[in-house]
């Protein structure tokens, strides 16, 4: 049996670290007044302080201490997450494109296990798109990976993203950000705040609803067969009774949206994934939930460096699920796994 | 008129054509079941007055064309296959099959032909077939 | 006309043995300017000054593709649904056998985005004049969720001391503005409603998502009405964060709060989450004696409609059994909405045999207690 981590996040330490990576000008404009390298942990509520020297940022140390078993690890840029929070389109857009070559460049060639989530700005879909189609043909691309702005994601906004990460067969990924409870631009929370770090908490898997909801209803997923959506870092236990409440608005509502032919349960299971990874998803019975989604839907992360990483917390679901949520349908969803990847030094 | 101890179907006088506004169904009770019948540009249509969702009566609902299958924000209204949507959640169900119109549910509406001799509309009294 | 299929159905049904209680009914006002003449003329100038809607939202805004509102249930004079309390005794509470109905009126959210809080205090006052006239006094199964003001706590306050102890009012209806419901600047109104036993209820106003003034949706803005409905749980949940986060159960351990319409199988999941932040966060800081779960098992409320209709009905009991339904689940209809349950269809039909009489009457009879008059 082997193990596919879906999520395994990389930080960059230092600006100068992206130096060969951007342009003279936009180095200058990084390097001067106030931007700093953003703060690893788009992990509202997370249990784990980051600091340097954490974890994270070393590729032959991240390579060591994969296990055995592991045969794939998707690397997540983390600190481009945020960037959703961030105002300036092109900022986010040259900064995604300098940690993805960064990745490319400096991780790959640590680990013939390792590939990685190409990270795009949510801001500009176009912007998003030539990012998809610069990196697609890479062989280490695997996937796509954003955190959404408060547009929802069956919107015409994202469409050119879903057709290039189609075009290169890499499913998306959408992980937080962690500004959804408190700026204006991310995704929203639900409600109003000012809330504390337990509420942001409850309230993250929220985010994924909407997006859900909108692919859904929009025909997005309709529109896009192939497209394979992975939402990271929101759980999984507010799954079943969203897929039940957007079937029974079907059912009354289908002469709105009769571009849906099939209850919304069934485009989901069939083109949404649930990351379950440890820092998120270790609720106390969990698994008699789980058992409610279809055999396809869970996919293992361990959200390395911002949780302990072990797949102790998959030790409630039962053999048959746990090697299809470890591997099996890891493979499924990221069709590029599945390509040998020549590994460029 | 009740059925009667021969194999033949019973059948139910219900009135005249000109006693029928279009699109709108008039309720009667036959056989000890409340059965609804309406006159559209399709024809007669009787259908038991009650939704197979929650018991609603169904024949205070809507009956019309619906929205086919398209592309996502386009719309195309066909009346092809009229529909008779119930008042309550608007599951629609085709008036001559009783079938639900975008598979919603297996379960039927009962449906029950409609036979119209000159003037006369009557129902008969056998479950509409597919 | 009366439902023949339903009276048909509920005839056909043995006595049951226990009393059905509908904890969401709809009541509306089909003239709003009727109010006028509970009123200042002050008030009247500034909030008739203009038209009024009659709901909060702007219909173009997100047009039902049909109707919000039962095709069946015009009132006799031609009235909107749920404007005539003697054709909703007709229609809905006799056939059905409904022994006492939570009127929840929320066209009260009207005041969500009005800048003057002394003539949004006058109308609510007047708006809940005339349900305990026309409604509750017309029939003593009607019981009424009295309106406050979201803005002014000492008005609401002053409201409630006002009408407590009318017979006939059951509960609070808090209409949702943009406001977190777990700040202490809510105390005073949770003490009274405590002291007098009178359950807080929510229940979503169609302005969330839509004005500034009230809740968000997560995410950004939808654009069709299944996108937005299906989500309409999000305040719900938002408001039950707040509230327990907010340590208000720490400090009114005797309050309900009641979640109407907003669903109830999400409510497990979010159980097993809040627990799990408490575990996560700095729980001295948080200041919770018990857990999260355990405080909506004891304080939280939720209303059955609309009910999920999952394939494997087993799995829907399931979740009502590990969040115990039947203490925290009560039955409702949202008469005269569209997306209406037929009470003894959901009952028996849709209900582990264990759970129907809780959640059609003890669950409610425990929060509510004598003010359902029963």
């Amino acid at each position: 049996m082997s193990i596919v981590d879906c999520e395994h996040h990389v930080v960059v330490e230092k600006l100068d670290d992206l130096a060969p990576y951007l342009s003279d000008g936009w180095l200058a404009r990084l390097s001067m007044g106030e931007f700093a390298m953003p703060r690893p942990g788009p992990h509202p509520g997370a249990e784990i302080e980051y600091a340097p020297g954490q974890g994270g940022a070393d590729p032959a140390a991240a390579s060591a201490a994969l296990p055995a078993e592991l045969s794939h690890a998707i690397l997540i840029p983390s600190q481009p997450l945020v960037s959703s929070g961030w105002l300036g389109h092109r900022m986010a857009s040259v900064f995604s494109s300098a940690v993805n070559d960064f990745v490319a460049d400096r991780w790959l060639a640590a680990d013939s296990r390792f590939r990685f989530a190409i990270s795009v700005p949510a801001h500009d879909g176009e912007a998003a798109a030539e990012e998809i189609r610069r990196l697609g043909g890479h062989p280490g691309a695997a996937a796509v990976c954003f955190s959404p702005i408060a547009v929802n994601l069956g919107q015409r906004h994202y469409h050119p993203v879903y057709e290039a990460a189609v075009e290169h067969d890499l499913a998306v990924i959408v992980h937080p950000g962690g500004f959804e409870a408190n700026v204006v631009g991310p995704a929203a929370l639900g409600g109003v705040g000012p809330r504390t770090p337990e509420e942001t908490f409850c309230l993250l898997p929220q985010v994924a609803m909407s997006s859900i909801s909108s692919l859904v209803f929009d025909g997005t997923l309709t529109r896009y067969p192939q497209l394979r959506i992975a939402f990271a870092g929101f759980g999984f236990g507010w799954v079943p009774p969203l897929m039940w409440r957007m079937d029974s608005e079907w059912r009354g509502l289908r002469v709105e949206v009769p571009w849906l032919t099939e209850p919304p349960s069934e485009v989901i299971s069939r083109q949404i994934r649930f990351v379950v990874d440890a820092a998120v998803e270790r609720e106390t019975g969990a698994w008699s939930l789980a058992g409610m989604l279809s055999p396809w839907s869970l996919i293992w992360g361990s959200d390395i460096p911002f949780a302990g990483g072990g797949i102790e917390s998959l030790a409630g679901c039962g053999e048959a699920a746990r090697n299809r949520i470890l591997e099996a349908n890891a493979l499924d969803t990221f069709q590029r796994l599945k390509v040998t990847a020549t590994v460029v030094g | 008129m009740n059925a009667s101890a021969t194999s033949a179907p019973a059948r139910h006088a219900v009135g005249a054509v000109d006693e029928f506004p279009l699109d709108e169904f008039r309720i009667f009770r036959l056989d000890d079941r409340p059965i609804g019948v309406v006159r559209t540009r399709q024809g007669f249509f009787a259908v038991r007055n009650r939704c197979p969702h929650q018991g609603a009566d169904i024949c205070a609902g809507k009956v019309s064309g619906t929205m086919v299958p398209s592309k996502p924000f386009d719309y195309d209204y066909s009346e092809e296959t009229l529909v008779l949507a119930c008042p309550w959640h608007r599951w629609e169900f085709e008036l001559a099959t009783g079938k639900s119109f975008g598979r919603m549910t297996n379960k039927r509406l009962i449906t029950y032909d409609v036979e119209v001799e000159g003037d006369q509309v009557y129902v008969a009294m056998k479950k509409g077939r597919a | 006309m009366p439902g023949t299929a339903v009276t048909d159905l509920i005839e056909a049904q043995q006595d049951e043995g226990y009393a059905l209680v509908d904890c969401d009914v709809h009541p509306l006002i089909g003239d709003v300017g009727g109010l006028r003449k509970h009123m200042s003329k002050r008030a009247v100038r500034r909030v008739f000054g203009e038209a009024v809607q009659v709901y909060a939202r702007d219909p173009n805004r997100i047009p039902h593709p049909t109707s919000g509102l039962r095709l069946d249930a015009k009132t006799p004079s031609g009235g909107p649904p749920g404007s005539d309390a003697a054709f909703c005794l007709e229609q809905w509470i006799e056939p059905c056998a409904i022994a006492a109905a939570l009127l929840i009126p929320i066209q009260s959210g009207l005041v969500i985005p009005w800048g003057d809080e002394r003539a949004g205090n006058e109308f609510i006052s007047a708006f809940n004049n005339y349900f305990m006239e026309e409604w509750v006094g017309l029939d003593s199964r009607y019981r009424l969720c009295i309106s406050v003001s979201p803005y002014d706590v000492q008005a609401a306050v002053d409201e409630v001391e006002r009408l407590a102890d009318e017979p006939g009012v059951a509960a609070i209806f808090m209409p949702h503005a943009a406001v977190a419901l777990g700040r202490t600047q809510y105390d005073r109104l949770y003490e009274v409603a405590e002291r007098h036993g009178l359950p807080i209820v929510v229940h979503p106003t169609g302005a969330e998502g839509n004005l500034y003034d009230a809740p968000r949706l997560a995410g950004g803005l939808p654009q069709t009405y299944p996108e937005r409905h299906a989500l309409l749980l999000q305040p719900g949940q938002a408001m039950l964060t707040s509230m327990i986060f907010g340590g208000v159960f720490e400090r009114f351990p005797a309050l309900k709060l009641v979640l109407s319409e907003y669903g109830v199988t999400w409510a497990l999941p979010m159980m097993w989450r809040m627990d799990r932040a408490w575990e996560l966060g700095d729980r001295e800081l948080a200041g919770l004696t018990m857990a999260p779960s355990e405080t909506v098992r004891r304080n939280v409320r939720f209303t059955t409609q609309p009910l999920d209709e999952p394939p494997d009905q087993k799995q829907l009991w399931e979740i009502l059994d590990l969040m115990h339904a039947e203490e925290t689940v009560m039955f409702s209809s949202d008469y005269p909405h569209w997306d209406t349950d037929n009470p003894r269809l959901i009952i028996r039909g849709r209900l582990p045999e264990r759970l129907r009489k809780p959640i059609a009457q003890d669950t409610a009879l425990t929060c509510f207690g004598d003010r359902l008059g029963l």
